[in-house]
């Protein structure tokens, strides 16, 4: 088989399509169906069912609320179900079948087979999570890729030919992710009003969750009130990346990706199901060829 | 044209949950993470849980779902039922006592807050604050 190199243009069935329907139908598919080569979402499996597993083994300790029926306030998907307060035998058997299941995912064999149970079991786990008086908010992404990754078949990590199925995924989850910082940006007026980047935010997370090396940035009041200016603008501006090349996008995600970073660093608050979604801004199906290209650039030096 | 009627229904719900919808609405409820006004000549309160041993013994509770069932966000969402029921907490010492077995049992549970008095963005002083007590 003759190895396809990134350099050459591959058929792309989506601009043929956007093509026939010309402007602006055709530039609305495009937008919609980006040309992405299949092989990110075999790297986005590895790395988004990894995080389900990791969650599920070591932060979500959602089993335990089967002790506490009492404090059962179910949220209104989980209502309109009638689904009744889990007791800790059905939260671990779910556990168990969603662990097993994201392993599998992270095997990219059976990527439908294993993908949508996966994606539904841990939707109903989240519902369950959510329904004992706090909502976490770094969710939506994740249960989006979910739901988006077995719309495709088996693919391989080197595969760059773009196909409409990896685009609309890809884009789907990028979608996603904007939608998290910039409906967070409206929520914050929404509920803090226009006051709200002027407001004590930060010493509060600071006060609550601060460890000993980031609680002395609470006796710097300037730093923390310029840091909410910086953040609700960066997640009002946030729509940019679904625009720009593909480059200024990459480094978008690297952008917040630090910000997630600096955040579970100074308050413990790692974001991780919405930070491992950044990951579909970034070219992850070339990796294979750049790393081909510099084993042969090295081998070819001579020694 | 399936795939992006779902998508379209997915973002209209998504939408309408954050512009009229609240945290129940989840997963399509607005993204309210750190999303209210702190004055910062206001307060912060800072809430947490004491424990009594049947040996007397006090402690200072690590409120996670392995110890407790539910954790410090979780209690706080539900502060004004802790304040109008404190028997509530009585839940909380017997899911300590399942999920701790080997642990000596509370016969008393005290929800309290540190209350950080703030002035122009800097904490001046803490007050403290009981919510909710009971004992066995």
């Amino acid at each position: 088989m003759v190895p396809v190199s990134s350099t050459v243009r591959l058929a792309d069935p989506g601009a043929t399509r956007a093509a026939r329907l010309g402007y602006p139908r055709g530039a609305v598919l495009r937008w919609c169906l980006p040309a992405v080569g299949a092989g990110r979402i075999a790297w986005l499996r590895v790395l988004i069912y990894l995080v389900v597993a990791v969650k599920l083994e070591w932060i979500s300790n959602t089993t335990g609320h089967g002790t506490t029926p009492q404090l059962f306030d179910p949220v209104v998907p989980v209502e309109v179900l009638g689904l009744p307060a889990p007791t800790v035998l059905f939260l671990r058997v779910l556990r168990i079948l969603l662990i097993a299941g994201a392993l599998v995912g992270v095997t990219g064999r059976f990527p439908r087979l294993a993908g949508w149970p996966v994606a539904v079991m841990f939707l109903l786990w989240d519902l369950y999570e959510m329904s004992y008086g706090k909502v976490d908010h770094d969710e939506f992404a994740m249960i989006v890729a979910l739901f988006l990754l077995p719309t495709l078949g088996r693919v391989r990590f080197r595969d760059t030919r773009p196909t409409e199925a990896a685009g609309f995924a890809v884009r789907g989850i990028q979608v996603a992710v904007v939608c998290t910082y910039f409906l967070a940006a409206y929520a914050k007026i929404r509920f803090g009003t226009w006051n709200w980047p002027n407001g004590a935010l930060f010493v509060w997370a600071l006060s609550r969750r601060g460890y000993p090396w980031s609680r002395p940035l609470m006796n710097v009041p300037g730093l923390l009130h310029a840091s909410q200016w910086l953040l609700i603008t960066l997640e009002t501006l946030s729509p940019i990346m679904l625009f720009v090349g593909r480059r200024l996008a990459a480094l978008a995600a690297c952008g917040w990706l630090l910000f997630h970073l600096m955040t579970y660093a100074t308050i413990g608050i790692h974001f991780l199901p919405t930070a491992v979604c950044l990951f579909a801004f970034l070219p992850l199906e070339e990796i294979p060829a750049r790393l081909t290209r510099r084993r042969a650039a090295r081998a070819s030096v001579p020694a | 044209m399936v795939r992006l009627g779902i998508a379209g229904a997915v973002l209209g719900a998504l939408l309408y949950g954050t512009v009229l919808g609240q945290d129940r609405d989840f997963p399509f409820g607005p993204m309210v993470q750190y999303a209210f006004y702190v004055n910062p000549n206001g307060e912060i309160d800072d809430t947490y849980l004491l424990a009594r041993t049947a040996m007397g013994v006090q402690l200072r509770v690590d409120p996670t779902v392995d110890t407790i069932g539910v954790n410090r966000a979780q209690i706080e969402g539900q502060l004004g039922d802790f304040r109008s029921d404190p028997v509530l907490l009585a839940r909380i010492a017997a899911a300590h006592t399942q999920r701790r077995p080997g642990e000596p049992r509370w016969t008393w549970l005290s929800l309290r807050q540190h209350v950080h008095v703030l002035h122009r963005g800097r904490i001046v002083r803490t007050d403290e604050r009981t919510i909710a007590t009971w004992s066995r």
